[in-house]
C-alpha cells in the first residue's frame, strides 16, 4: 500500500521530517493503511522511513461529524496523553500535532506500540495467559496514576460530574424514538442514588478491555483518551467493570480477566484513595445505560440515513442486553 | 389459498446457511468476512423475532396490565408504564416492577442475542421466562 493516498502521505512527510531528524534527511511514508478504529477518530499506520532508521507510526484523526458525547479535540488529546505520559501512565508517545489549518483536521502522529487490543484474544489466547494474572493489578496501578495527575496540569479538559452526564444521556436518549422501561427506572435511580464525590480527579472516560493494549506481559498502552474528564475516579472502576466489557466472561467482573476485590484492593494500595463498593456500583450501573444510549445512537446514525452502515443497525439489537444487565445489576445478581 | 411456502424463517434459514458455508469461505478480506458475520447474526435476529415475537407481546401485554391495573392496547400500555416510572409511581413497588421487567428485557434479549452471558446465567436454572 505505498502507492494511492498521496496528499496524505505528503503531508505526513512534510510535518514529520523535522520531527524525526534533525539533519534534514529523507523522509518517506510507507506501509500506509487505515485500521478500524472507533467512532469518533480515524486511525492510520504508517512506517516513516529515513536512511538511517525506520518509525512505525500512528496517525489518529479527528472525525467531527457523528461524535458522541463530549470528546476533547485532538490537540488537547495529545497534551493529555504526553501528561498522562510524564506521569507513569502507560501512554503512547505522542511524536507531533498536526498543526492547525491543515487540511486533515485535528490529529496527531504517535509511536506505534507492540500489543493485542482485542478483547477476545486478549481473553482466549493462550500467549496471554500470563498477561492476564497481571491485567488486574496493571488496572489498578495505571487508574490510580491517571487519578493522581495534577489537574493544574489539565488545560480545559472539561469537568463532568455525574449530574453533568446524567443530563447529557438523558436528553440524547429523549431525542431516539424507542423509550425503555428499564432505562426510564435507571435515570430516574441513578438521579436519586448519586454519590457524594469530594475527590474529583481526571477521569479517562473510556478505561475498558478493548482499548488497552497488551503484550504477553499485560499493559503496553493505555489507548483512546478522548473522553477524558475531570470528575468521579470511581467512574473509570465502574466502567472498567461493565458486562458488555468482559466478553462473555462474568464470572470476572473486571474486564473479563480479574476480580472486584483484587482491582480495589491494588487499586487503594496504589492510589492511597478508599473505594466504597457501592460507590463503584453506581458508576457501574451508569455505564451500562450509557452503553445502552450508545447503542441507541449508532442506530440512530444508521436509520437517520447520515452514516448508514450494518455494524450500527445490528447494534441498536444490543439495548435488551444493557437493560438485562441494569435489571440484574440493580437487583443483585450481577458478580 | 395456500400460506407462504418455504415459509420466511425457512428462507432466511436458507441465506444464512448459503452465505456461511459458501460466500464467507470465499471471501479472502477479513474486514467483509466480519461484515458477513454480522449479516448473518442480524439474520438470525429476524427469524428469532420472526418465531417468538408474537407470543413475547402477548406476555408484555399481561404484565404490563397487572402492573398498571388496567387493560389497554400495548403501545399504549408501554407508554403509559414509561410516564409512570419516570414520575416515580412505582417507588415503594421496586421488587415487583424490576422483576417484570427482567422477564420483559430477557424475552426480547432471547430474539437480540441468547448467546450473551448474562442471558445464558439467568434462565440456566430456573425458567424466568
Amino acid at each position: 500500500m505505498t502507492e494511492g493516498h498521496k496528499p496524505l502521505r505528503d503531508l505526513l512527510t512534510e510535518l514529520l521530517a523535522p520531527a524525526l531528524s534533525s539533519t534534514g534527511e529523507r523522509l518517506a511514508i510507507t506501509q500506509l493503511q487505515r485500521l478500524t478504529g472507533g467512532a469518533a477518530a480515524q486511525t492510520w499506520a504508517f512506517v516513516a522511513e529515513l536512511e538511517s532508521e525506520s518509525h512505525a507510526l500512528i496517525l489518529r484523526l479527528g472525525q467531527d461529524q457523528q461524535q458522541f458525547g463530549a470528546a476533547l479535540s485532538k490537540r488537547q488529546e495529545a497534551q493529555l496523553i504526553t501528561a498522562a505520559r510524564h506521569h507513569g501512565v502507560l501512554a503512547p508517545e505522542v511524536v507531533v500535532s498536526l498543526p492547525e489549518d491543515n487540511p486533515l483536521g485535528e490529529g496527531f502522529v504517535m509511536r506505534r506500540l507492540a500489543g493485542e487490543a482485542l478483547p477476545q484474544r486478549i481473553l482466549r489466547d493462550d500467549r496471554y495467559a500470563r498477561a492476564r494474572e497481571n491485567l488486574t493489578g496493571q488496572c489498578a496501578d495505571n487508574l490510580a496514576a491517571i487519578h493522581s495527575i495534577p489537574q493544574a496540569r489539565l488545560d480545559n479538559i472539561p469537568a463532568m460530574d455525574a449530574d453533568t452526564q446524567l443530563e447529557f444521556y438523558r436528553s440524547a436518549y429523549l431525542g431516539y424514538p424507542l423509550r425503555s422501561a428499564v432505562f426510564e427506572y435507571a435515570f430516574r435511580w441513578l438521579r436519586q442514588h448519586r454519590p457524594d464525590t469530594r475527590d474529583e480527579a481526571l477521569v479517562h472516560g473510556d478505561f475498558r478491555n478493548g482499548n488497552l493494549l497488551v503484550d504477553e506481559l499485560g499493559i503496553s498502552a493505555v489507548l483512546d483518551w478522548e473522553l477524558a474528564h475531570i470528575g468521579d475516579p470511581m467512574e473509570d472502576l465502574g466502567w472498567l467493570c461493565v458486562n458488555s466489557w468482559r466478553f462473555g466472561r462474568r464470572d470476572k467482573p473486571v474486564g473479563g480477566f480479574g476480580q472486584r476485590d483484587d482491582l480495589y484492593r491494588a487499586y487503594e494500595r496504589a492510589s492511597g484513595r478508599v473505594v466504597k463498593a457501592d460507590h463503584v456500583h453506581y458508576w457501574e450501573v451508569f455505564g451500562t445505560l450509557k452503553w445502552g444510549v450508545i447503542c441507541l445512537y449508532q442506530a440512530h446514525v444508521h436509520l437517520s440515513g447520515s452514516e448508514p452502515s450494518l455494524e450500527r443497525a445490528a447494534i441498536g439489537r444490543r439495548v435488551s442486553e444493557c437493560e438485562v444487565d441494569v435489571l440484574s445489576l440493580l437487583r443483585g445478581q450481577q458478580p | 389459498m395456500t400460506d407462504s411456502y418455504p415459509g420466511a424463517t425457512d428462507l432466511l434459514k436458507a441465506v444464512s446457511e448459503c452465505l456461511q458455508s459458501e460466500i464467507v469461505p470465499a471471501l479472502d478480506d477479513r474486514a467483509l468476512q466480519f461484515k458477513m458475520k454480522i449479516a448473518v447474526n442480524v439474520l438470525a435476529i429476524v427469524e428469532r423475532e420472526i418465531s417468538r415475537k408474537p407470543e413475547s407481546n402477548d406476555r408484555d401485554k399481561e404484565q404490563l396490565e397487572t402492573l398498571l391495573g388496567e387493560a389497554g392496547e400495548l403501545s399504549q400500555l408501554r407508554e403509559k408504564l414509561n410516564d409512570k416510572i419516570a414520575e416515580g409511581a412505582f417507588d415503594g413497588r421496586d421488587e415487583e416492577l424490576l422483576a417484570s421487567l427482567q422477564a420483559a428485557s430477557l424475552r426480547q434479549l432471547a430474539i437480540d442475542n441468547p448467546n450473551y452471558s448474562t442471558y445464558q446465567s439467568l434462565t440456566k436454572d430456573t425458567r424466568v421466562l
